[in-house]
């Protein structure tokens, strides 16, 4: 099983936030100060989401903990 | 054939020695041979009394028979009465009841054709002549379909009564969306891992955790729970797969101890055991069935395709809109630039300042309009008051000139002018000769002057 960093947010809660940003910029309230924000941080999130897709591999261990592949 | 065969037997049991359900009665030697006696006639109910003392031994009671099904009568009284038969070399039938008693514990209904296990005793009924066994107990036999499938409804009644299928719509759980590990239990072998790994390579790669089982076969069971237990904790959904195979290939997934690991696993399974018809008792206990490994993998996992797609989607939105809010902002900024432009301050100044001559003018105006105003009434006064008086004083003078021709009409010494004289003595204005007397010192005034007299004479 791929080990996550404690820190890192993981690919549902990126997404979860790049919603939550999509929603935020979608108000036109939103001052642009925080729109200038929203768009970095989304920006990185993004790129963050697709190095993870990129970077999926698919391995089979079995649950002794013998990889098969 | 089958439903007379059972009367027959009850005579020719001992004969009944190669391949009938009866032919362990063969070696049956009375324990307590009766004594020999003089040859005797017995009445038949004496018959009846020996065949049952005979029947009564422990070789003939708590025995287990196996075979068909055939002439199955249930009696509305709830007894069940059957016969069990056997068909091969040779035919061989028991006639069976099951009292009611013992009927309402059967698991799965009985009808013709079925192959069962029967356990009960061998007993014999004088007044019909008739022997039959008593069933205390039917189980499905073991082996072949239809065993299998009176075993797949009991185990079902079975798992029902206690709670551990159907999984409730409410207790059924949804995957993950984008899980971290996918725990597999399937044989290592075969087509089912790799049906489920090419399916995950191509939607979303991720890492597999295998937990190898035996997914047919005598312990087959055993190797499954042991294979779902051992991925708890360390996953985050688990797909139960076995590829397609006949009903008693996919038995053991029936197996009650399969549907309840599945029931009490934490982690949410799938159960894609065989093809689309095949229905297993696990696929009530899992959180989803679908009808293939190559689906679950589908449904574990989403298309990284379409998250990319997604992602750009994002991305070109999040552009979009921000884009999209600085440019409202220049715009709000320019506009207020433009409102605090010099020229248009400028123009507002002068504005203000011709505002202020307007005012000032007007005031001045309204100021002089008041000041003659009030100079008029003054002049208006004035001459009422100056015309008034005039016509007074006039009037004064006229009065005064009146008075004045009064007073003067009135002089004592107007008279003196025509002549008259005004006599006093010693200042008093002498009116009567009684004032006088002789030699008195008179005044007379005339009217150009004073001359004395002396009195000579009066009379």
């Amino acid at each position: 099983m791929t080990e996550i960093e404690a820190n890192e947010p993981n690919y549902e809660e990126m997404i979860t936030e790049l919603r939550e940003i999509a929603r935020k910029l979608d108000n036109p309230n939103t001052s642009v100060e925080d729109a200038v924000k929203l768009h970095t941080r989304g920006m990185e999130l993004i790129s963050k989401c697709e190095a993870f897709l990129a970077k999926a591999e698919l391995t089979i261990t079995e649950v002794h903990g013998e990889q098969t592949e | 054939m089958a439903k007379k065969a059972p009367v027959q037997a009850t005579l020719s049991f001992d004969e009944s020695e190669s391949g009938s359900a009866f032919s362990f009665i063969s070696p049956v030697k009375d324990p307590n041979p009766l004594p020999p006696k003089e040859p005797s006639v017995l009445t038949v109910s004496e018959l009846g009394e020996r065949i049952r003392d005979v029947l009564d031994c422990e070789l003939l009671t708590g025995i287990t028979v196996t075979g068909e099904v055939t002439g199955y009568r249930p009696n509305s009284s709830g007894h069940l009465y059957f016969s069990l038969t056997e068909k091969g070399e040779t035919d061989a039938a028991v006639s069976c009841v099951m009292w009611k008693y013992a009927a309402k514990h059967l698991a799965f209904p009985l009808k013709d054709g079925l192959a069962v296990n029967i356990t009960g005793h061998v007993d014999y009924y004088p007044p019909s002549g008739r022997m039959q066994f008593i069933v205390r107990k039917i189980e499905p036999a073991a082996g072949g379909k239809t065993g299998l499938y009176l075993q797949k409804e009991m185990w079902k009644k079975q798992l029902e009564a206690e709670g551990t299928i159907p999984r409730p719509e409410s207790e059924k759980r949804d995957p993950p969306l984008f899980p971290k590990c996918v725990g597999v239990v399937t044989s290592r072998t075969g087509s089912v891992l790799q049906d489920i790994r090419n399916v995950l390579s191509r939607r979303y790669p991720l890492p597999i955790l295998l937990a190898p089982a035996q997914v047919q076969g005598a312990g087959a069971e055993v190797s499954i729970v042991s294979a779902i237990e051992s991925l708890q904790g360390k996953v985050d959904v688990i797909i139960v797969a076995r590829g397609g195979g006949s009903f008693e290939d996919l038995f053991v997934f029936n197996h009650p101890d399969v549907v309840r690991a599945i029931r009490r696993s934490k982690v949410p399974i799938i159960s894609a055991v065989g093809h689309e018809t095949d229905t297993t008792l696990s696929d009530f206990a899992s959180d989803r069935r679908v009808p293939t490994p190559s689906a679950a993998a589908e449904t574990v996992v989403p298309d990284r395709t379409v998250l990319l797609n997604n992602l750009e989607e994002y991305r070109r939105r999040m552009h979009d809109r921000a884009r999209g809010i600085i440019s409202t902002n220049r715009s709000a900024v320019a506009e207020l630039k433009m409102r605090v432009d010099p020229s248009r301050l400028s123009r507002r100044l002068d504005m203000m300042h011709q505002q202020t001559a307007d005012l000032e003018e007007r005031i001045k105006s309204a100021f002089s309009r008041r000041l003659k105003v009030e100079a008029d009434g003054l002049e208006q006064l004035r001459n009422s008051i100056f015309k008034g008086a005039k016509t007074r004083i006039s009037t004064a003078v006229l009065e005064l000139s009146a008075q004045k021709e009064k007073i003067l009409s009135c002089d004592p010494k107007k008279p003196l002018e025509r002549g008259y004289a005004l006599v006093q003595m010693n200042g008093a204005v002498i009116r009567s000769k009684e004032q006088l007397k002789k030699d008195d010192r008179l005044t007379l005034c005339l009217s150009d002057g004073e001359v004395t007299a002396i009195v000579e004479k009066i009379s």
